[in-house]
């Protein structure tokens, strides 16, 4: 049984053209005029408890709302969602909200004016967690999040990142079985960035089914066997990282200093990606050639002073994928 | 039960993070208790000059005044999380939060604000009673009792419906507030004042479609020992849980809509 199943679904939003004033209002609230956005546009799939599944798409491609979907928060137009067992969600709002843990990266659930600690405080009592076990779990993630110096300063005066960290445990005090990101890491420096995938990678191999949108895509890469790319309402890719990477071309990376300026002639299958003073990067699809044949021609002819062969990224990958699109 | 816990878990966390405004706190309560109180002593003056409004007495008019203070006080301690949040959250597209709670939703929004100056209402509300007590030669039946009670609950339960559609009322358009205030406020005006002085048609809003007048006027006919200048039936006062009830039910189903309505922002 897996933990959520979606199929066909569906959420159209009406934007009206915004009328202002009492009048206005009324007349928004009867007229069918108004442009109708298909935010997400038939959409199927279903998550298996343990996994890690990364969500990724351009903006405004449909990512948040589907999940605002699952969460229920969002109604949706049409189609069938059952998440946790609860199918739909919204008709259950409350006793979802004990199973799954939800971060949205632009917004937060600790009380502003309090400090995190009485936050949490408040959320145990909401989630009727006992505070012996509440204390135990608090001093754990404490320790993954190194929230200590945090605890007591009002939210508002807390950093972005610092802010993510302590919304990060918040959504994990009632030990949800799913936990739903939003774009968790957006705001964070390298470092905190690193300790939150650590913790987000332990988080999983105890168990807790993870699904998580994210520009960066090293946290894509990083984090989760299996990506789905969304694209102006609909999944263009479900599977693994390398099944994506393979679809869409075998892309590999050469990039070479020069010691004057290169004169450069590239078989067919390869191409200048840039050139940056005596710097030059190439592109080449590893099907079609192979990385000597490339690296004899760039050295033929020119003098060398470094030359180094990359794996083509994920972000590659999906900057062409959105390119298609468009 | 444990969903109420947590309410009072909401409106201390709301208690405590007012604390830092302490003083402002001390000012608005007094400040309350003064705006109510000229309130009071406008009514006095108007008995000065007109003696009897159609055969109530001015004490038999401060006891509604009294009445009416005392639940609205209640009330907008119950559900001012309502309407100081909810549509800023809605506007904002905060209220997804809110609809990840563990409880629900509406009682999350009232316990998320608390203002301890509508205990100053209150006090006035309260202090209006003692005194229309005082003067006036209540005989306190059964009957009477249970009509206080009723009526205190009722008008609480009505005030709070009326704050809950204000607060449903967003989820579609954020503009509609003022027309809800107009009912809330202008209901509070209206009740405490008997409501057979109106004009028909204003009347039958306050009894049949906003009932705030009918859970206060009857209810005080049994009382205060009062004949209904409205020649209605004497089963009346008995409607008034009904009519609250059918009220509420009628806010709750509103609410419900306004939920499933909801349509968040694009972040
Ligand atoms: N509440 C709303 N009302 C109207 N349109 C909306 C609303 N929420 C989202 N949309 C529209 O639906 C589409 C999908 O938005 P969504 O927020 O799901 O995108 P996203 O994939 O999360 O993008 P991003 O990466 O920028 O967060 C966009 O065109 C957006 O303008
Ligand atoms: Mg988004």
């Amino acid at each position: 049984m897996p933990l959520i199943s979606v199929k066909d679904l569906r959420k159209d939003f009406k934007v009206l053209a915004h009328k202002s004033g009492l009048i206005g209002a009324m007349r928004n609230l009867f007229s069918a005029a108004g442009r109708i956005v298909n935010a997400v546009d038939g959409v199927s799939f279903s998550v298996e408890a343990g996994e890690f599944v990364g969500y990724v798409g351009p903006n405004g491609a449909g990512k948040s709302t589907t999940l605002k979907m699952l969460t229920g928060i969002l109604v949706p137009s049409s189609g069938v969602i059952d998440v946790c067992g609860f199918s739909p969600p919204h008709k259950a709002r409350t006793k979802l909200a004990r199973r799954i843990g939800v971060v949205f990266g632009q917004r937060t659930q600790l009380w502003w004016d309090l400090p995190p600690r009485e936050s949490y405080d408040l959320l145990m009592r909401l989630f009727g967690v006992p505070r012996g076990v509440f204390e135990l779990r608090l001093a754990r993630l404490s320790g993954l999040l190194e929230l200590e110096g945090l605890l007591d300063t009002p939210v508002r005066k807390l950093s972005l990142g610092q802010k993510m960290r302590c919304e990060l445990a918040a959504a994990l005090l009632h030990e949800p079985a799913l936990l739903l990101l939003d774009e968790p890491t957006i705001g964070m420096d390298v470092v905190v960035k690193e300790q939150v995938r650590k913790l987000l990678r332990r988080i999983n191999e105890a168990g807790t089914t993870i699904l998580l949108t994210s520009h960066d895509l090293d946290d894509i890469e990083q984090l989760c066997r299996r990506v789905m790319v969304i694209d102006k309402g609909r999944i263009i890719h479900d599977g693994g990282v390398d099944a994506l990477k393979r679809r869409y071309g075998n892309r590999r990376r050469l990039v070479a200093d020069f010691l004057d300026q290169p004169k450069l002639v590239l078989p067919q299958g390869a191409e200048v990606a840039s050139i940056e003073g005596l710097r030059a990067t190439i592109d080449f699809d590893a099907d079609k050639l192979r990385a000597p044949e490339v690296i004899a021609a760039v050295v033929a002819g020119n003098r060398i002073h470094d030359i180094a062969i990359q794996e083509c990224d994920i972000a590659e990958v999906v900057k062409r994928i959105y390119g298609e699109g468009k | 039960m444990s969903s109420l816990r947590a309410y009072f878990s909401l409106m201390s966390a709301s208690l405590r993070s007012q604390m830092e405004y302490r003083r402002a706190f001390l000012l608005e309560f007094t400040g309350r208790f003064i705006i109510t109180g000229l309130e009071l002593a406008a009514l006095f003056i108007i008995f000065e000059n007109v003696g009897n409004v159609l055969d109530w007495t001015r004490w038999e008019v401060v006891y509604l005044y009294g009445i009416v203070n005392v639940t609205f006080g209640c009330a907008e301690i119950i559900g001012y999380g309502l309407e100081a949040t909810v549509p800023t959250l809605i506007r904002t597209g905060d209220f997804d939060r809110v609809m990840l709670q563990p409880i629900s939703p509406w009682l999350f929004s009232c316990g998320r604000q608390f203002r301890l100056l509508d205990l100053g209402r209150i006090a006035q509300g309260l202090l209006a009673l003692g005194l229309a007590f005082a003067h006036l030669p209540i005989q306190w039946t059964l009957a009477a009792v249970a009509m206080f009670v009723l009526t205190l609950i009722c008008n609480v339960a009505v005030y709070t419906g009326l704050f809950t559609c204000a607060a449903a009322s967003c989820f579609w358009t954020t503009e509609s507030t003022e027309v809800f205030n107009a009912f809330t406020y202008g209901g509070t005006q209206m009740a405490q004042f008997p409501v057979h002085v109106y004009r028909p048609w204003l009347r039958a809003i306050f009894l049949w479609i906003v009932p705030v007048g009918f859970v206060t006027y009857f209810p005080a006919l049994v009382v205060l020992s009062k004949p209904d200048a409205l020649g209605l039936p004497p089963f009346m006062p008995w409607l008034s849980p009904f009519i609250a009830a059918v009220f509420c039910g009628l806010c709750a189903l509103f609410w419900r809509a306004g939920l499933n309505h909801y349509q968040s922002t694009g972040s």
